[in-house]
């Protein structure tokens, strides 16, 4: 679901940007909006590899130590 | 109670606004890295704070809306004129002033109905159809 989620929120990202750089034709903000886009395509997966560190390795961890594997 | 696929899609809908809204909360720091980057300091120094600072404001943001997504919407309290705040006299009074102003009111006629065009006509109870409307026209005032 993290996955599913993140990759959503990159592809619209990266739509909304596409979109406001069609609409601008000025050299210098086209490269403030792609390192703009850059830095939160980043962050963003910065956001998903902790969620998932703190939601699925857990969980997998137990798993593993209980030798009982339950996906909850 | 939701169905599961309700609960599902509420709680995919949540996860997708938080992903959006942590993206959204970088953009002060892109824009700052962007401003470094086009006056030639796109150098890791520049990069790994603000990148810091992108990764800070997504994640209170994150722990701010987690939160506030679980909360209910606020309920539309309707105020009640009558029970508190004018008192007896004056409700009374308001009751018996527009059984005056009330009839003396002209009622819209049936052309000017027509002009406004977004109205839902009602006859007998029933909401008319424009087809039951054109059929009713001859006999409406």
């Amino acid at each position: 679901m993290h996955t599913l989620n993140s990759t959503a929120a990159i592809l619209s990202f990266v739509v909304l940007s596409w979109l406001t750089e069609r609409g601008v034709h000025t050299i210098l903000l086209l490269r403030i909006l792609e390192f703009i886009e850059g830095t939160v395509l980043i962050v963003v997966l910065l956001v998903f590899a902790i969620n998932v560190i703190y939601d699925l390795l857990p969980e997998q961890l137990r798993n593993v130590i209980t030798s009982r594997f339950v996906f909850a | 109670m939701s169905s599961r696929l309700d609960s599902f899609l509420r709680e995919s809908g949540k996860l997708y606004i938080l992903y959006l809204s942590a993206g959204v909360a970088a953009i002060p720091a892109g824009l700052i890295y962007a401003l470094f980057a086009v006056n030639g300091y796109d150098r890791w120094w520049t990069a790994v704070p603000c990148i810091g600072l992108g990764f800070w404001m997504a994640r209170e943001t994150w722990k701010y809306l987690s939160l506030r997504l679980q909360k209910p919407i606020a309920p539309v309290i309707a105020i009640n004129v009558g029970a508190k705040g004018f008192g007896v006299r004056f409700t009374a009074a308001a009751v018996v002033a527009s059984a005056f102003v009330v009839p003396a009111v002209p009622l819209p006629t049936w052309a000017a109905v027509q002009m406004t065009q977004n109205v839902a006509v009602v006859w007998q109870g029933h909401f008319a159809t424009t087809q039951d409307r054109n059929a009713l026209l001859p006999s409406l005032p």
